[in-house]
């Protein structure tokens, strides 16, 4: 399956009057009675924000894995543009694996109001591996069996900005929180 | 009869690089079989058998008799050949070469359940020809009418850890120690006088719950391969040994030999872990005969003397400097002020008498007695227990770059000192140490006239884990394999014992449990690595002195330590005549 592209259900699609700002894991119901509280809405306005927090959702998962995979060539279709990609490549250089936190308990997702742009904040456990900074005997032994490297784990928070590009959503920047 | 040490040590024997066609001329007396000074095995003599490998050779044998054979590779037409089998058991051992070639065969199959194991072998495999190259292939012995097996021998880490005391049928005496899953550890007590240990790369593969086949290859030194089948409970051995030796003579036997359990060391792997992971689908298979071998003199930057005199002459020797270097210091000791505004001498029986004042934390003065001016040095200091200090500095001004990692005990008033010097008659920038041993002389204390700190075999068997850095993980284990020598083993990511590597090394008893230690990477990478280990606080301190493209540099040396068990080999190294 590709992952290059997440796309909604734009048919359904009904801009929501406010942002929504949800707790991922609640994203279905959750994000549809904020949608139906603000808007009166429609039930096609509650499934188009059900679609969209999907949609940010995959992504984002899509983008954890391909970082885990090493990046390189699997970021380059979430992102806007190859910029942005690269951007983001250089950021997560030496992370293996972002795994969520807490069952997403403390993710949140903001749509805008106009609909086209997002923020996601996830908190996640982080695996770094980077190459051990030393020349002695040990080290040069630990490389010559292919390590040699410091892993560590830590906990962070994720924080993602998209773009909708016509029908799909797309990352248009990704970084830790400070 | 005397005991004939040789001449140089394994690691100084500068082996001849052999040359294919003077490997082929070599090989030719092979072509009627291994020697053995046991009687061969007739148990496959009449027979007919088809072993199938998985991605290996298939490979048709009619044996003519115990000691003539003819063996088809892969359906190509038969060549005839001299074997030599063994049993041990229900395991049958047999190896030939294939005439015309520098190729061979080592086999390995278990009578009961028709697995067999293939140790596929051949020279002129790598820069260095003489180094004998390998591939084990699984499979096993096709048995007519019969569905092929499912089970196969496999890999396994259930070797790692053992040690034993061997003795060959040929009267050739080891103590051979797997401290890792992937290299191994040999002191060739009868034919190199049993001084150091050594290591090999070396393959582990389980038949059954008792019976295991141990390869190693001499890479780095003859290229000597060996290769057995042995059974724990029974502590016996069948196999063979081909190379070339260090008068780049063949040596091709097969043997059978018998042996001591020496002990077992600790695992470090998670529990369930039996080192035998299912490969990777997605990654690439490993080239034929591939193996992990450390090739330190492959990297080692080397210096004539007079080199390496005009590089340390331009170059400020880093003394105890900041940031990672080695990497060996992230758990070291504190930083001691136990000697600052002190002043003494340090007498060596054997050596100088070096006069000190403690000016501050990490900053001594120096002179030789008798001389008029003080030397400054930038010194660092660590006390392991009650007024027992460990201090290293550089001696600025003498001919061989010297250094001088001392212990002071002031409850005893001994001091000993590992004076190290760089060059060697073998490389410019590798080094040199000797023990010197003796008092403090101070105000207030009286120090002893004929007790010293004395050299000790305390140590000797055991193996201790070292890790240097909370912060990076980096983990060795020592193993304390001879009286004369220590040998390194690097953990994997998965605990296992990976790549391991040996130098010369002695160990001096400093008080209960505390032993002040030294390795020597000789033909390594010239380090001398200086140790005091406390075995009360399990926690060592000391340096690592190296000279290099960047000059002289002394840098502090510190990790925590776990027990990981003994080898009871101390017997084997005591004077008996």
């Amino acid at each position: 399956m590709s992952n290059d592209k997440v796309s909604s259900r734009r048919r359904f699609f009904v801009r929501a009057g406010a942002a929504l700002a949800v707790p991922l894991a609640a994203a279905g119901a959750g994000a549809a009675q904020a949608a139906v509280a603000d808007d009166a809405a429609s039930l096609g306005a509650r499934l188009a924000a059900h679609d969209d927090l999907a949609a940010i959702r995959s992504l984002r998962q899509t983008f954890a894995r391909a970082i885990g995979d090493g990046g390189g060539e699997g970021l380059g279709d979430l992102f806007v543009d190859r910029r942005a990609a690269a951007a983001a490549a250089a950021g997560f250089a030496g992370v293996r694996r972002l795994a969520p936190a807490d069952f997403g308990e403390h993710d949140r997702v903001e749509i805008a109001a106009d609909g086209r742009t997002a923020r996601a904040e996830a908190h996640c456990t982080v695996e770094t591996e980077t190459a051990l900074d030393a020349d002695g005997t040990l080290a040069e032994m630990a490389r010559a069996q292919g390590e040699g490297f410091v892993r560590r784990a830590g906990r962070r928070v994720l924080v993602i900005d998209y773009v909708r590009q016509g029908e799909t959503w797309k990352i248009a920047s990704a970084a830790f929180a400070a | 009869m005397a005991i004939q040490y040789p001449r140089e040590q394994m690691h100084r024997i500068a082996y001849t690089a052999l040359t294919g066609s003077q490997i082929s001329e070599r090989l030719r007396a092979a072509a009627a079989g291994p020697a053995s000074a046991s009687e061969r095995s007739d148990v496959f003599a009449g027979q007919r058998i088809r072993i199938l490998t998985d991605g290996g050779p298939e490979l048709r044998y009619t044996f003519e008799s115990a000691s003539r054979l003819s063996v088809a590779e892969n359906g190509a037409a038969a060549v005839g050949a001299g074997y030599g089998a063994l049993t041990l058991d229900h395991v049958a051992f047999f190896s030939h070469l294939v005439p015309g070639t520098q190729r061979g065969y080592h086999v390995v199959i278990d009578r009961d359940t028709s697995l067999a194991t293939v140790f596929e072998v051949w020279f002129s495999g790598y820069e260095d020809n003489r180094e004998v190259q390998r591939q084990a292939h699984f499979g096993y012995v096709e048995r007519p009418g019969e569905p092929a097996p499912a089970a196969r021998h496999r890999l396994t880490n259930r070797v790692e850890g053992k040690g034993y005391y061997w003795k060959q049928d040929t009267g050739a005496e080891t103590l051979e120690l797997y401290p890792s899953t992937i290299y191994s550890n040999f002191v060739e007590l009868s034919r190199f006088g049993g001084e150091l240990s050594f290591c090999a790369p070396s393959d582990y593969i389980q038949v059954d719950d008792e019976t295991y086949i141990y390869q190693r290859t001499e890479c780095e030194f003859s290229g000597t391969q060996t290769v057995y089948v042995f059974d724990v409970n029974r502590v016996e051995q069948v196999g063979a040994r081909l190379g070339f030796n260090e008068r780049d003579e063949l040596e091709y036997y097969v043997f059978r030999g018998q042996g001591e359990w020496l002990g077992q060391l600790a695992h470090f792997e998670r529990f369930g872990d039996l080192g035998n992971p299912e490969p990777d689908p997605n990654a690439d298979p490993p080239a034929k005969g591939f193996r992990r071998v450390y090739r330190p003199m492959s990297t080692f930057q080397t210096f004539t003397r007079e080199e390496f005199d005009r590089i340390a002459a331009e170059r400020e020797p880093q003394v105890f400097p900041a940031g990672p270097g080695s990497g060996m210091s992230g758990n070291k000791q504190q930083v001691s002020d136990y000697l600052v505004g002190k002043a003494m001498t340090m007498r060596y029986d054997n050596g100088p008498a070096i006069e000190y004042r403690f000016d501050a934390i990490q900053s001594l003065s120096w002179r030789k007695e008798g001389q008029r001016g003080w030397t400054e040095a930038r010194y660092e200091a660590w006390e392991s227990a009650p007024d027992l200090v460990m201090f290293g500095h550089l001696l600025a001004g003498e001919p061989d770059h010297d250094c001088h990692m001392v212990v002071a005990d002031f409850e005893h008033g001994l001091a000993s000192c590992l004076h190290g010097t760089m060059g060697t008659p073998y490389i410019g920038n590798e080094t040199a140490v000797e023990n010197l041993f003796g008092v403090i002389e101070t105000e207030g204390m009286t120090p002893p006239k004929y007790r010293r700190h004395q050299y000790t075999d305390e140590l000797v068997g055991k193996a201790l884990t070292w890790n240097y850095s909370t912060e990076t993980g980096l983990t060795s284990m020592h193993l304390y394999s001879t009286p004369h020598s220590l040998s390194w083993i690097i953990f994997g990511n998965d605990g296992a014992g990976g790549m391991e590597w040996s130098g010369p090394a002695a160990y001096v008893k400093i008080r209960e449990g505390i032993y002040l230690g030294y390795w020597l990477e000789e033909a390594c990478n010239g380090t001398l690595g200086t140790i005091l280990i406390n075995m009360n606080t399990m926690h060592d301190c000391g340096a690592g002195y190296s000279g290099g493209a960047n000059g002289i540099r002394l840098t502090a040396v510190g990790a925590h330590s776990r027990h990981a068990g003994q080898f009871d080999v101390r017997r084997f190294f005591q004077i008996t005549a």
